[in-house]
């Protein structure tokens, strides 16, 4: 509960600075403005979760979470799902990338493309040696 | 391959997926999906259930050799 308030609170200050620091650039403005929107939602949870009525609604929900996060099934599921994605998006940046060389894209893209690909291999290598070590 | 009796023990003693979840502090999917034998528990979660009915692990995963 004290999450959300600090979370709120730090949204918040961080939005007011970006929009007073720098009112005229637009980005920094819509990203200061979606700080102190995440604020209020945050801020909400939080008297929200105060209020006794949605005390037990609140209990509940924290079980669930603290389940849903801790399941093994789901973990396995997390684990799973991050791997084929990983799968899919190598295989994904290859071809965009091969497409690039034939279209005539500028080389810094290509070779930028290449060294994502390069570093995603290279770290899965390492994480899974490290990973070998540590079991 | 393991099997499991988890489903027929679990009638037997008139308990509901959601309150078996609940006890074993696991989601009530995945009790659903260890009846439907979709899945295969941890060791610790098979010891943790055989706990919870008082019986051996034996009693409820059956662990079956596949034919090659």
């Amino acid at each position: 509960m004290k999450k959300n308030l600090v979370l709120a609170s730090l949204l918040m200050i961080l939005g007011i600075s970006l929009i007073t620091i720098l009112p005229n650039g637009s980005i920094i403005f819509g990203m200061g403005c979606g700080f102190i929107g995440g604020a209020i939602v945050n801020f909400y949870k939080y008297f929200d979760m105060l209020n006794p009525k949605n005390k037990i609604q609140y209990e509940e929900h924290l079980k669930n979470q603290k389940i849903n996060l801790n399941d093994e099934r789901k973990i396995m599921l997390r684990e799973k799902s991050g791997r084929i994605t990983y799968i899919i998006m190598f295989v994904v940046l290859i071809i965009i990338n091969i497409v690039f060389t034939f279209i005539g894209v500028e080389k810094w893209i290509i070779f930028t493309l290449w060294g994502v690909i390069a570093f995603k291999y290279i770290c899965g290598v390492a994480v899974f040696y490290y990973l070998a070590k540590k079991m | 391959m393991v099997k499991n009796r988890l489903e027929e023990i679990r009638k037997q003693r008139g308990i509901k997926q959601e309150e078996l979840a609940s006890a074993l502090e696991v989601s009530r999917q995945t009790i659903s999906s260890l009846e439907n034998g979709r899945y295969n528990p941890s060791i610790t979660l098979a010891f943790k259930i055989a706990r919870y009915f008082d019986m051996a692990i034996e009693e409820v995963f059956i662990y079956e050799e596949e034919e090659k």
